[in-house]
């Protein structure tokens, strides 16, 4: 890199070179900040002046990633700013929630140590920043455990399960890290979402970074999601039952080689939740669809943050599909729209040849044989009900060993609000 | 029992049980379904693969009785494919079709004039009549001497936007108002990611489409092979042995569709179904309604666009160019808008029985033919 002055305060040393631009750390830093701030203008953010004020409640949902270290650390800093004016009131609290998956999957450090530094980094008490670790078997918690199982002719049934289900049962079935992946991905997002209709918060912050966002665009497209792309991409306000969250991605407008300078300059490695998988090392087969996508990117993309960009933008140009079925998903509680299972089953065929020569015939005896004995051949139990999936759940359930997962299917919407209570509230007031 | 000897009659040899297809439960399996990784035997791939099509014709409608339908045959795996299907399930279900084959001559010495030839097979092999347009009667240019003119770089646009218009001029000038193509599920998968890595905005709706028509066009076309499989295609050829050619073209293939080529086989060997997959997400990808800023538009005031290259914007279904009468966007069509390019850069003075125009594939082939 050729070195030179900083071109925004043209008194440092630039040190980091982005967009066609050279940095100083300072400048740079704030330069960062000032994408987060765009997304954040929003009068709920700002310092408050009356007495009487009821601050805003905001979720963080925490993976102690390298964009989420990254946001947590300029929400700190707003809030810094905020306390200069001795008049001003800080606008809005912060609960940092992390969904706790180390019993799924496997990390290098534990969440504990993590955030025992952390806290003896910044001077929290000061601020309105509370930590909530939400371990990620509480989804069991969230409905009646049930059998799920998508048939060949791609219906789709419930069993009543029994009680005592764990998380691995969930995952029992799972053919591979990718499908574990969108499981999970699942959950976090529902047990998130749970969590901020159960506290009455007002915003969610997703730490997406530009380059994730693009990873996603391009990966839920792969899972068949294509109809959820405008839900990841559109910031604003959104209905969650009775309740109305305003969603926001703060740094949809940093890539990730911005984040990682960011990280490196702040010294936040020392922060990082780290898994004990690194895809660099496995085979395709191997690795998740997100992470075969952001390798794509990653050769793609070296030079310039042209593809990155194009895939986030393109992907906040889309809408909500038309023909919304009045159909929710068992697993994701997505919309359904366009009967996805009449469209498979329109281009999937199938018939078969019957026998024709006496050696066909005897083998087909054999099998039905072989085949009524052990029971394969589907039987309905009485207390089966038909539920509806929606395409990518169907594909990741496709995949499982049998087309079954165990999964707690949500009670209808009425007693959901006193589940949520019941479930989270500790204490009354 | 039919009397047969084993070593003469393998299939009456009687599988294991494990060994049976998945399907009839009956005959051995010997391919694994691309599609969904069903162990299936032979005559059940068959069935599942016509039907599937032939499912697809019905559903969309694609067909009428009594149509004339142009087969865009390249020689290649997918087309002739197509052409031995659809005359299959023509007869097999009574569409009532006529089927021709239409043929581009691109003029790429060494590649095309191979294809040609098999094409010119599977005219007698199937029994259909076979018309062949060439870039040198409709443009007076070939691919070889556009590429020693403009460079390999570009080669595919100037390609697409030609062969595009050949088939619908072929379709015409045999009175066909319906050109079929043999793009595959994999073609519209990939499609659909590039359109989304490129941000191809205009075309994101409607590239899943299966009929593309316009109003002011009477050439409509279809891809009945939509659903299917690439590697399923590949399957149905080799077991029914037809002849096809399978050599990739000699100019640079589109780099950034190879990107996005080399993603799908990444992707596909994680989740095979991901092709359908991402062609149920094409499906369902619906643009934002567009804010119309009321201020800025006066009434009654019809507005143009002029582009960066000075082509002007209609906005006009149905419009035509003002020099060829081909259907555009524009006043003049791309088509004229390349060639005009091609006529600028076109060498005034030329060598008589000059072969430096001829491409990197007739090179292949002369080297082919050597022998020790």
């Amino acid at each position: 890199m050729d070195t030179g002055k900083c071109s925004r305060c043209k008194d440092n040393e630039a040190t980091v070179l982005s967009r066609r631009e050279l940095f100083c750390q300072d400048c740079f830093i704030r330069f960062i900040c000032g994408k987060q701030r765009k997304h954040m203008g929003s009068d709920r953010y700002k310092v408050k002046f009356s007495d009487d004020v009821k601050r805003e409640k905001v979720i963080l949902p925490m993976s102690y990633g390298k964009s989420s270290l990254v946001l947590l650390d300029i929400l700190i800093s707003m809030f810094e700013e905020q306390t200069k004016n001795p008049r001003a009131k800080i606008g809005f609290e912060v609960d940092v929630v992390h969904i706790n998956d180390s019993k799924v999957i496997s990390y290098q450090n534990e969440v504990g140590s993590v955030l025992r530094k952390l806290k003896n980094h910044y001077a929290l008490e000061k601020y309105p920043i509370t930590f909530t670790d939400v371990g990620i078997e509480s989804i069991l918690n969230t409905g009646d455990v049930s059998s799920l199982t998508l048939h060949k002719d791609f219906t789709s049934t419930s069993t009543r399960g029994s009680s005592s289900v764990t998380m691995d049962d969930i995952f029992e079935g799972c053919p591979n890290r990718a499908s574990k992946k969108d499981i999970l991905d699942v959950i976090v997002k529902q047990l998130i979402e749970r969590y901020a209709v159960a506290k009455g918060a007002t915003s969610i912050l997703w730490a997406h970074s530009m380059t994730s966002l693009a990873d996603e665009v391009i990966a839920l497209t792969v899972k068949g999601r294509g109809s959820e792309i405008f839900k990841q991409l559109t910031d604003g306000v959104v209905p969650f039952g009775e309740s109305e969250i305003d969603v926001v991605h703060p740094l949809r407008d940093c890539s990730l080689g911005e984040i990682e300078k960011f990280v490196q300059m702040k010294g936040l490695e020392e922060f990082l939740l780290v898994p004990s998988d690194s895809p660099e090392r496995m085979m395709n087969k191997q690795k998740t669809i997100n992470e075969v996508v952001e390798n794509y990117f990653k050769t793609v993309d070296s030079s310039d943050d042209n593809i990155v960009s194009t895939v986030v933008k393109t992907g906040a140009k889309l809408g909500e599909p038309r023909n919304f079925d009045g159909k929710v998903c068992s697993i994701c509680n997505g919309k359904i729209y366009n009967d996805p299972m009449n469209w498979l089953k329109n281009i999937t065929h199938h018939s078969n040849l019957p026998p024709e020569t006496e050696v066909e015939k005897e083998s087909l005896r054999e099998w039905l044989d072989m085949n009524t004995q052990t029971g394969i051949t589907d039987q309905e139990s009485a207390s089966t009900n038909e539920i509806d999936l929606c395409y990518g759940c169907a594909v990741t359930v496709g995949g499982f060993k049998q087309g079954k997962i165990e999964w707690p299917v949500r009670r209808d919407a009425k007693h959901e609000v006193e589940a949520i209570l019941s479930e989270f509230i500790i204490d009354e007031e | 029992m039919r009397l047969c000897c084993p070593s003469t009659c393998p299939m009456e040899k009687k599988p294991k049980v494990s060994q049976l297809c998945e399907l009839c439960h009956c005959r051995k399996a010997i391919v694994k379904r691309p599609k969904n990784l069903q162990k299936i035997c032979k005559l059940c791939f068959y069935e599942v693969f016509e039907t599937e099509i032939h499912n697809t014709i019905v559903s969309n409608n694609l067909f009428f009785e009594g149509e004339r339908v142009a087969v865009g045959a390249s020689g290649g795996k997918d087309s002739t494919v197509l052409a031995y299907v659809l005359k299959l399930l023509n007869e097999r279900y009574h569409y009532g079709i006529d089927i021709v084959l239409l043929s581009i001559d691109e003029g790429i010495i060494g590649y095309r004039d191979d294809s040609l030839a098999t094409v010119k097979r599977n005219k007698e092999q199937y029994q259909l009549p076979l018309e062949i347009v060439s870039y040198r009667e409709l443009y007076n240019w070939t691919m070889d001497e556009i590429v020693s003119c403009a460079g390999l770089k570009n080669s595919c646009t100037y390609c697409g936007v030609f062969r595009r218009q050949a088939l619908d001029r072929g379709a015409a000038k045999l009175g066909i108002n319906h050109v079929v193509t043999g793009h595959n599920a994999d073609d519209m998968a990939e499609t659909v990611l590039m359109n989304l890595l490129r941000g191809d905005v205009a075309r994101l709706e409607k590239s899943t489409s299966i009929m593309t028509s316009s109003v002011g066009s009477p050439i409509k076309r279809s891809k009945p092979f939509k659903y299917s499989y690439q590697k399923e295609i590949v399957l149905y050829a080799h077991y029914k042995k037809l002849d096809y050619f399978s050599t990739e073209c000699s100019y640079a293939p589109e780099a950034f569709r190879g990107t996005a080529r080399e993603l799908m086989k990444n992707l596909e060997s994680i989740r095979p179904s991901c092709i359908i997959d991402i062609i149920h997400s094409g499906e369902n990808l619906v643009l934002k309604p567009k804010k119309v800023r009321k201020q800025f538009r006066k009434k009654d005031v019809t507005e143009v666009e002029v582009r960066s290259d000075g082509s002007v914007s209609l906005f006009k279904d149905g419009n035509r160019c003002e020099r060829c009468g081909y259907l555009s966007s524009n006043r003049i069509c791309k088509a004229c808008t390349l060639l005009e390019g091609l006529e600028k850069n076109r060498a005034k003075l030329k060598i008589d029985t000059d072969t430096s125009t001829d491409g990197a594939a007739k090179t292949t082939r002369e080297l082919e033919q050597l022998s020790f």
